[in-house]
């Protein structure tokens, strides 16, 4: 006879059809099961990655379509540049081979009933844009334009895009009315831009338009957004972009600054890092549910097969053969689950990109959504990852099914297994102690200014394998509860289970407490913003209609209202009386934030208050007009206070179109509107600054016993380009947009319960196998096979007591660093810690109804088993 | 009658929307062309002045060829500078995206011992990145730029980052003007003439930056310098030019214009410009044009006559001349890009009948690809 050693091969094709295969065949839906799980986290990381990388690639399209890639970009530090700057920087660069491409971009917003797309008019000088193919190598040329010289200068009429054009059923010739800033506007299309497979689509809403003719159509007169540069292609190429960096450097001035496209895209996309982290690890998270979940399979896997591997052993088969034969499953398993995973994150990415881009352009910038798109790496990263979690995942029950001794293998009953990690209680203080050590750390600045709360991080994966730990320490306290009362044979029994817990009831209900955890941590998170966001919308809206420049949804709309308009609005014999603002962009130590001009009722008592975290000593309408020591004052928000690390009473200088502005905070207010720092000052400085006496927004105080919903559709009626909303309806819309921002959070939860569940299922299966010849004895001693269900039952409720238990623990510290650690840290935002009691009861029932369901099930299933045929 | 073909100078038609919609608005021009001026005879130039630009005519163009040398190797450069008004007006002062001037221009180098012929062309509106001053010469037109006086020029180009090259122009003869009473005649209509001044000779040195070298480089130059506002035969399809520095102190300026029926239009030319600067006009029945040299373009399949010989008789002698004209390689195409036109631009030799080396010229050949006459309609 052939001894296993011999023949190495021969073992494992025998170990493949006698354990693996035959297994397989026989459970079927056990199989279908884990490879479910495995599939269900790898599709939640990969889906959070791919919609992540679609916003945000979105974004690379808009900065690089005007004339192909450029080298260089020139921005003003305030506002708009000043068109004369051309003259300089053409004077500068000297003879040097450079392509100088101004450009203005102004929003706009559809006229159509109903529709909220914003456009997005791009001016260009329609005939040096033309020049552009002779600062491209190869094929990468911006847009071919047809037209001809009578489309120069002219303010009502513009080029759109194909895809456009083909969801309006628009073409050359046909009007499109859309409102720039508060004017209404049919502009004609000339022609239709074409896409080509050669370059990047051209963006839906863009439009472009000669450039004198959209600074009069936005009346932005010798005024431009940024000057693309280009070096033009050669040998020499490196060496004039060189000498043009060095040349704009030297003569820097105090109006703009200069960039690489790079640090441009970097830079804007590094505003949203921090929300797009944060999906990031909880994605991570729900493959670390999916890890723990898959160990408890494995472990089933290897019950059901104990008597198999001991008659192997008995043959000769080595312990070393044993583990290959699990790792192999594992990897085949691994690799059908992880494949599943991939398609299925495919397409749950397009349903998640959605909600991305929502909360990328409210919160961060503009973007347009690309589709989503899956390379060749990103497979093979998740099928690795996948892989690679089943393979350790398999390999703690493969090694202790390989090296129990056969005689002990065949004996049943052994409740041993799980992790041994998971009965360290030392270690399980250790990690909360080093969790909450963790969390006390400052954040990590990387070098592009972004805050990452990274002992935040390592604070949350300590809670999570410590909280794992410890709550197996729950099992004991239950196991007393459930005996106390009147004795019930098959809760005593279900209590038995519990009294001297080993590892496999242990790693059940760790991995459940980190869904459960995890779940209701998140849940701690919306409910918390839900209720600070409520109280600031509450405290912060006190006027009675709402008036914005068209479409401003988007943080990025740069629409305004012009000072005859607002001026119209004002003098309406119902309004009582109005706070304005001006919105501006600026960038102060190479970082974006938000400028605001306002202007404070100054007709009542009436006017816009904000919530303080340093109060200003005079916060009344007139607290910004005053200088203080020759210095502007200023509010600024808590964004900015944490960005620049500045708070009442310091000073800085704050660049503008008329140099740079002494500042001094007056004070630092709570902001939950805005993740980038805003700094306001008084309108009456700012429209000399910019010489700007337009506005973005107005908040109207209607008079005595003025109805608002009328005073808001009378103004609509009388503007329609305005957007004019009551208090009640801004309220609503505002709480909307924020819970639409967390849509993603919701699915990510959703996977991870039904994760936890599918996987208790799993577990209970696993330990009514185990002790099936002590079913058998029951029913032996006259327990029914619904008896056996019953008992089954309480050990899934308790269970998923100890679960829920340990989860809602975790959950309570998870909330806790997200809400006083991570959120302030990567966002800038103090919320209000709030519990959603109802939810996380609704929770509790649903996990403890839904584990007891599925334990009556499993075990009605395995009572009616002989012990003899049970597999 | 299109005004684009007007001038056999037209070389830098090149592939865009903007310069196919000039041609059209050209065309539809026809009727409004009186608004611009058209230029008279027996008109009292004044400089600096007329080297400056005259919005109030049609087209304009500033442009120079001329052969360099760094020790024992040779370039040849083309640099030209085009205005091409849509209305008869300078851009408002102060205006930066001005509608009613357009700035061409096109460059090129032909590096001999390399054979390598590379070149670069663009559009810009007048305004801050492109201009023509009027009352001097002061053209620019991106980084390109032609400014200075009557005695002292300095020219600025560029090809990509593959070239570049700044010279100091100093006329060696003075400056010529083309033309019956100072109007150059090219067809029947009152309006198709134009005012033709020309540098024949000018001694250029400065630096060439190319394939990565910085060589110091002297030779000559020529430049026209052109003003119109008319148009020429709607039967004519393309033209002939040579630009020719004789090493015995006198130049040549010719033009052939080739009609629809293949022959030769009436108001082809030859000009002598002797040691003095006086001119010797020779019509087209004085000279005979010979087709030579037949290249193909791998690139536009275009089949240009590169070494056409020139049949005439020398003024000062009387004697029948040949003039030979042999460009240094053949590889000296405009290629446009798709949607363009293509012409063929080149640094020749001259040599006699008996292949002795007497000077060297320009040669320009258009309307040997596509159909020109209908593309500058």
């Amino acid at each position: 006879m052939e001894t296993p050693e011999e023949h190495p091969a021969a073992v494992v094709r025998l170990l493949w059809s006698r354990v693996i295969w035959r297994h397989w065949r026989r459970e079927k839906k056990l199989t279908a099961i884990l490879v479910g799980i495995l599939a269900l986290g790898v599709a939640a990381f990969l889906a959070v990655h791919l919609a992540n990388k679609a916003a945000v690639a979105g974004f690379g399209i808009f900065t690089d379509s005007v004339s192909g890639e450029s080298d260089l970009l020139i921005r003003p530090k305030a506002g708009d540049l000043r068109e004369g700057v051309l003259s300089e920087i053409r004077e500068q660069s000297g003879s040097l081979p450079v392509g100088i491409f101004p450009v203005l971009e102004v929003s706009a917003a559809d006229q159509a009933i109903g529709s909220r797309m914003m456009f997005q008019l791009v001016g260009v000088d329609l005939v040096a844009v033309q020049n552009a193919p002779e600062y491209t190598e190869g094929t990468d040329a911006p847009p071919f334009i047809d037209g001809g010289v009578e489309i120069l200068g002219r303010s009502d009429r513009g080029f759109i895009s194909e895809t456009l054009a083909r969801k309006r059923n628009l073409e050359a010739g046909d009007c499109l009315p859309i409102f720039v800033n508060d004017r209404a506007v049919d502009l004609e299309i000339i022609a239709i831009l074409q896409d080509s497979p050669l370059r990047p689509g051209v963006p839906e809403e863009m439009i472009l338009m000669d450039l004198p003719g959209l600074q009069e159509l936005a009346g932005r007169e010798g005024w431009i957004s940024r000057i693309e540069m280009r070096v033009s292609p050669g040998s020499d190429y490196k060496r004039n972009l060189d000498g043009l960096s060095t040349i704009l450097e030297e003569r820097g001035t105090a109006d703009y600054f200069v960039e690489t496209p790079e640090a441009r895209k970097e830079s804007v996309t590094t505003m949203g890092s921090g929300f797009r982290l944060n999906l990031t690890i909880l994605s991570s998270l729900a493959l670390l549910v999916g890890t723990y979940l898959i160990m408890q399979a494995m472990e089933a896997a290897v019950i059901k097969r104990r008597s198999e591997i001991a008659i192997l052993r008995a043959l000769g088969v080595t312990p070393g053969q044993v583990r290959l034969a699990w790792i192999l499953e594992s990897v085949i398993l691994g690799s059908i689950g992880s494949l599943l995973g991939v398609v299925l994150g495919w397409l749950l990415a397009g349903a998640l990109v959605g909600g991305i881009s929502q909360t990328v352009n409210t919160l961060y910038y503009r973007t347009t959504t690309d589709s989503i798109t899956l390379s060749a790496l990103e497979i093979g990263f998740s099928l690795s990852f996948g892989i690679l979690s089943c393979v350790v995942a398999a390999f703690v029950p493969a090694r202790e099914a390989a090296n129990t001794p056969p005689a002990l293998t065949m004996k049943s009953g052994s409740q041993k297994g799980g992790l041994a990690m998971l009965q360290n209680i030392p270690l399980g203080v250790t990690l909360l102690c080093g969790a909450i050590l963790c969390a006390l750390l400052p954040p990590y600045v990387t070098n592009r200014g972004v805050n990452v709360p990274v002992g935040g991080y390592v604070a949350a994966l300590f809670f999570v394998l410590g909280f794992s730990i410890l709550s197996g320490l729950l099992f004991s306290p239950l196991a007393r509860i459930l005996q106390k009362g009147k004795r019930n044979p098959l809760r005593q029994y279900a209590a038995s289970q519990f009294r001297k817990t080993e590892g496999r009831h242990r790693l059940t209900a760790a991995g459940l407490a980190v869904a459960i955890g995890m779940s209701a941590a998140m849940g701690i998170l919306v409910a918390s913003f839900d209720t600070t966001l409520k109280s600031w919308i509450g405290h912060l809206l006190k006027a009675d209609v709402y008036v914005s420049a068209p479409g401003s949804t988007s943080i990025t709309n740069e629409s305004t209202i012009s000072k005859a308009t607002w001026k119209a609005v004002e003098a309406m014999p119902e309004v009582e009386g109005l706070d304005v603002l001006r919105r501006y962009k600026l960038v102060i130590d190479g970082k974006e934030v938000f400028l605001g001009g306002s202007e404070y009722n100054q007709n009542s008592d009436r006017f816009l208050r904000l919530i303080w975290l340093r109060e200003p000593e005079n916060d009344g309408p007139l607290g910004l007009v005053e200088k203080t020591e020759g210095r502007f004052p200023a509010y600024v928000n808590e964004s900015f206070f944490r960005k620049f690390g500045l708070t009442k009473g310091d000073q800085f200088s704050l660049p503008t179109p008329k140099g740079e502005k002494p500042i001094v905070i007056s004070g630092v207010y709570a902001d939950y509107g805005s993740e980038t720092g805003v700094v306001i000052v008084s309108r009456k400085n700012t429209r000399i600054w910019f010489s700007d006496d337009s506005i973005s927004q107005m908040a109207v105080y209607a008079g005595e016993g003025v109805d608002h919903s009328e005073l808001s559709a009378r103004i609509g009626q009388e503007h329609p380009s305005l957007n004019a909303r009551t208090n009640a309806r801004l309220r609503a819309e505002s709480l909307r947009i924020f819970h639409q921002t967390f849509s993603v959070t919701y699915a990510l939860e959703a996977i991870a319960v039904i994760i936890a569940v599918t996987g208790l299922g799993l577990a209970l299966s696993g330990l009514l196998m185990e002790r099936a010849a002590e079913l058998e004895t029951l029913k032996s001693l006259g327990a029914t096979r619904r008896g056996i269900a019953t008992a089954a039952a309480w050990e899934g409720a308790g269970l998923a007591i100890v679960g829920l238990s340990g989860g809602f623990l975790m959950s309570g510290a998870l909330g806790w660093l997200l809400i006083y650690v991570i959120n302030p840290q990567s966002f800038g935002w103090t919320l209000d810690y709030a519990i959603p009691w109802k939810s996380l009861a609704g929770l509790s029932v649903l996990t403890i109804t839904a584990a007891a369901a599925v334990a009556y099930g499993v075990g009605f299933r395995y009572a009616q088993l002989r012990y003899d045929r049970v597999e | 009658m299109k005004l684009k073909r007007f001038n056999p100078h037209w070389p830098s038609i090149q592939s865009s929307w903007i310069a196919l919609a000039l041609f059209s608005l050209s065309g539809i021009a026809e009727e409004a062309a009186p608004r611009f001026s058209i230029p008279q005879e027996n008109h009292q130039f004044s400089f600096p002045e007329d080297h400056g630009s005259h919005p109030d005519f049609k087209i304009e163009w500033w442009y120079l060829t001329g052969h360099l040398f760094s020790g024992d190797e040779r370039f040849g450069f083309q640099a030209t500078f085009f205005r091409l008004a849509q209305s008869p007006e300078d851009i408002p002062e102060g205006e930066l995206f001005g509608n009613e001037q357009i700035y061409m221009a096109h460059m090129a180098i032909s590096d001999a011992s390399g054979k390598r012929f590379i070149h670069e062309s663009r559009f810009n509106r007048g305004g801050w990145n492109a201009f023509s001053r009027m009352g001097k010469l002061d053209v620019r037109n991106g980084n390109w730029s032609l400014s200075g006086s009557e005695s002292e020029m300095m020219l600025t180009g560029s090809i990509r980052s593959e070239a570049a090259f700044s010279l100091t122009l100093n006329p060696a003869k003075s400056l010529v003007v083309f033309g019956e009473n100072g109007v150059s005649r090219k067809g029947a209509a009152e309006e198709a003439a134009s005012y033709y001044l020309t540098f024949p000779r000018i001694d250029a040195k400065g630096t060439l930056r190319i394939s990565g070298r910085d060589l110091e480089v002297k030779g000559e130059v020529w430049m026209d310098h052109e003003v119109s506002s008319s148009q020429l035969d709607r039967n004519q399809v393309g033209w002939d030019w040579v630009s020719i520095q004789l090493f015995d102190g006198r130049e040549i300026m010719g033009y052939l214009l080739r009609n629809e029926d293949g022959s030769v239009s009436e108001f082809s030319k030859i000009v002598w410009i002797d040691e003095e600067g006086n001119l010797t006009n020779q019509l087209a029945e004085d000279f005979t044009w010979i087709p030579g040299g037949e290249w193909e373009s791998p690139k536009t399949g275009a089949v240009y006559p590169i070494s056409p010989s020139i049949e005439t008789t020398d003024p000062k002698t009387g004697d029948k001349l040949v003039l030979k004209v042999q460009p240094l390689f053949p590889e000296q195409e405009m290629a446009a890009a798709p949607g363009g036109v293509s012409y063929w631009e080149g640094a020749c030799d001259i040599l006699d009948s008996t292949q002795v080396l007497i000077g060297r010229g320009y040669l320009e050949l258009t309307g040997y690809v596509g159909d020109l006459a209908e593309r500058l309609r």
